[in-house]
């Protein structure tokens, strides 16, 4: 049987009229890009709202019952708690991390961070470190976009949790597009906020990360202890969860543009050969 | 004079299909942008709620309070008591505030967890069922938010690792943020451990400035009007969301564009052998192009219109779905729509009057 080689009818008319079938490739790209930007400022969303939990060393974190997130959550714990779960076996450290939303404002601007309270030279602080060091008393270690926009460096000072800080050193990586991170000594944010004896959450060091840890840690001390992966899976899933919406009415809306630009350009290149189809 | 021929309207009408499928396409593209823009201003109504509800006159807070949302005051109880001895104080009442995220049916939601002292300020304004809270294990939900997971009065649900019963249900206390959950003041002080502080304290007095200058003097603490809370709520809100709105308007004013400029292109092209007879017999390059521009607007026009149609059904389809999304379309947006569609028609002729500006009247005679 002899193989004859088809006109390639449908391509050829497509391509007849250039400019317009860039114009109607651009309006479905643009239609889909309208989605897919949409997506991506969630995705990265997503991935800045869990970059601390992400980038800490913690094994899991352990949190007030029934608290399973950071980002817009609230948990308090019992400082004593703390002591429990580091004589739990398999337990290789245990370092509590006050934390809360506020803002550093200078007479610069404003800008809105999470304050996490941490022991200096513990776990839970900043990493890495770009500038100057760690907090001592008194002192905060800011991420450099946000410094850089509050127009400081190290040595400058910042008011946040109604009280004076001179800036120790700059983080990085921690800025996303609603707040960045800010580091200051667990005494100094419990002394600020009028705490005592309780912690926002455990960050936990394991000999080997099995999740049977976590399970043996909820049952000594009553808490919601997560791993580290599922921690940070659950903080996507908020964000997530947030933006299933939006993103239902930015896909119809997009699937019709696109439909409209569609059956435009096909309609318009159909039109002009109908004398040679027919 | 003779009447001159409306060209332009004639060439639009030729293919009505072509036509309809244009203003579809466009009307998508308006009605999205309308509806941004609808969503955005109902997302920045929701978002002072409780300050434009709750009945006080003036918030005191934190030194250096700016904000409801986000940035949390910490106040020591104490100060409940200073305020309300302050002449022309009405009524003063603590109130605690704190997100905090719900697990309902394997989905987190986003909460406003309001708490305040029973039979005072700080509450639910509006209870459309059951009762106001009386007991610390109780709380008010927002209806929509209640009616989304199956929860109803007498149900219990979890807050931050603790059984709460449903005594009430609310209206007018959810946006596509956070919904709220009121419950009382000495509920949130255990939940956060932090006993013996709270957030703000709500004040009503008939003389606002003179007793606002008089809590300043005597406290050193921050008060602040609903009206500059709720400003300063969305000014960081649009901080946050203006990037992404604005690219999302963007990106549905290309989309219109380009569509509105293949229908005029598509239309240029079938009667390219016209324009150039036209050209030939001395039709000047203005006119031709005026031809266009008609037609992109004609189309601009009428897609505007079904956007317009399209945008109000798509509100009425998105509130009724989804209650807790607000779409408050204003004068200022339509007025948007229609310079945005114009805007598209003149920026859509470009590629066709190029078209027929590079046309050799003498090819058409070629054959």
């Amino acid at each position: 049987m002899t193989k004859v080689a088809g006109v390639p009818i449908g391509r050829r008319n497509l391509f007849s009229e250039r400019r317009r079938t860039f114009l109607g490739i651009a309006g479905v790209g643009v239609a889909l890009l309208m989605v897919l930007a949409l997506d991506g400022i969630f995705a990265g969303a997503m991935r800045e709202v869990s970059r601390y939990i992400d980038a800490s060393e913690a094994d899991f974190f352990v949190s007030q019952r029934g608290v399973r997130t950071m980002h817009m959550s609230s948990s308090s714990i019992p400082l004593a708690a703390v002591e429990r779960i580091r004589m739990l076996p398999g337990v290789r450290w245990a370092d509590p991390i006050l934390y809360d939303s506020g803002a550093v404002t200078t007479s610069e601007g404003r800008e809105l961070t999470y304050l996490i309270g941490y022991a200096p030279g513990g776990r839970g602080g900043p990493a890495p470190l770009v500038a100057g060091e760690e907090p001592g008393p008194g002192e905060i270690v800011l991420d450099e976009r946000a410094a850089d926009t509050l127009g400081l460096g190290v040595g400058g000072r910042v008011e946040s949790l109604g009280r004076s800080w001179r800036v120790s050193g700059l983080t990085t990586g921690m800025t996303n597009i609603v707040n960045s991170v800010s580091y200051v000594p667990f005494d100094d944010f419990a002394a600020a906020r009028g705490l005592d004896g309780v912690a926002s959450y455990v960050l936990v060091g394991s000999e080997t990360p099995a999740d049977a840890l976590a399970g043996r840690i909820e049952s000594a001390t009553g808490l919601t202890a997560q791993s580290r992966a599922r921690f940070s899976a659950e903080e996507r899933q908020r964000v997530k969860d947030m933006s299933t919406e939006l993103m239902q009415i930015m896909t119809f809306a997009a699937f019709l543009i696109g439909l409209a630009v569609i059956g435009l350009t096909l309609y318009a290149a159909t039109l002009s050969r109908l004398r040679e189809i027919g | 004079m003779g009447a001159s021929v409306p060209v332009a309207r004639r060439n639009i009408l030729a293919d009505r299909r072509r036509l309809m499928t244009s203003v579809l396409g466009v009307g998508a593209a308006v009605a999205l942008i309308l509806l941004l823009q609808g969503l955005w201003s109902g997302f920045r109504v929701q978002i002072s709620a409780y300050e434009d509800n709750v009945g006080a006159d003036l918030f005191v807070g934190e030194a250096g309070t700016r904000n409801f949302f986000g940035v949390p005051s910490v106040l020591p109880m104490e100060v409940v008591s200073t305020v309300r001895d302050v002449p022309g104080v009405q009524r003063a009442d603590p109130v605690a505030v704190r997100f905090a995220v719900l697990d309902l049916h394997g989905r987190k939601q986003s909460i406003f967890l309001v708490g305040s002292v029973p039979q005072s300020m700080g509450g639910p304004w509006e209870l459309v069922a059951g009762r106001a809270v009386r007991w610390d294990d109780e709380v008010v939900m927002d209806r929509s938010l209640a009616d989304q997971h199956g929860i109803g009065l007498g149900n219990r649900v979890e807050v931050m690792g603790e059984p709460f019963r449903v005594v009430g249900l609310s209206a007018g206390t959810r946006s596509w943020m956070a919904g709220f959950a009121f419950t009382t003041h000495a509920t949130i002080e255990r939940l956060l451990s932090m006993p013996g502080t709270t957030s703000f304290v709500l004040v009503r007095t008939p003389e606002p400035a003179a007793v606002a200058e008089a809590i300043r003097d005597r406290t050193g603490l921050t008060v602040l009007t609903p009206g500059e809370l709720g400003d300063n709520d969305r000014a960081l809100l649009a901080r946050i969301m203006n990037g992404p709105i604005y690219l999302m308007l963007l990106i549905a004013f290309v989309a219109g564009t380009l569509i509105v400029a293949l229908t005029a292109y598509s239309a240029v092209v079938e009667r390219i052998r016209e324009y150039g007879i036209a050209k030939a017999m001395g039709a000047r390059r203005g006119r031709l192009l005026r031809v266009v521009l008609g037609q992109t607007l004609i189309i601009a026009a009428l897609g505007t219109s079904t956007g317009y149609l399209i945008f109000r059904g798509a509100a009425w389809l998105v509130v009724s779905l989804r209650p807790q999304m607000w779409v408050q379309p204003s004068l200022m947006s339509v007025g948007g729509a229609i310079v945005a569609a114009a805007l598209m028609a003149v920026l859509a002729a470009v590629v066709p009057t190029r078209r027929i500006a590079r046309l050799d009247p003498a090819s058409v005679y070629r054959g």
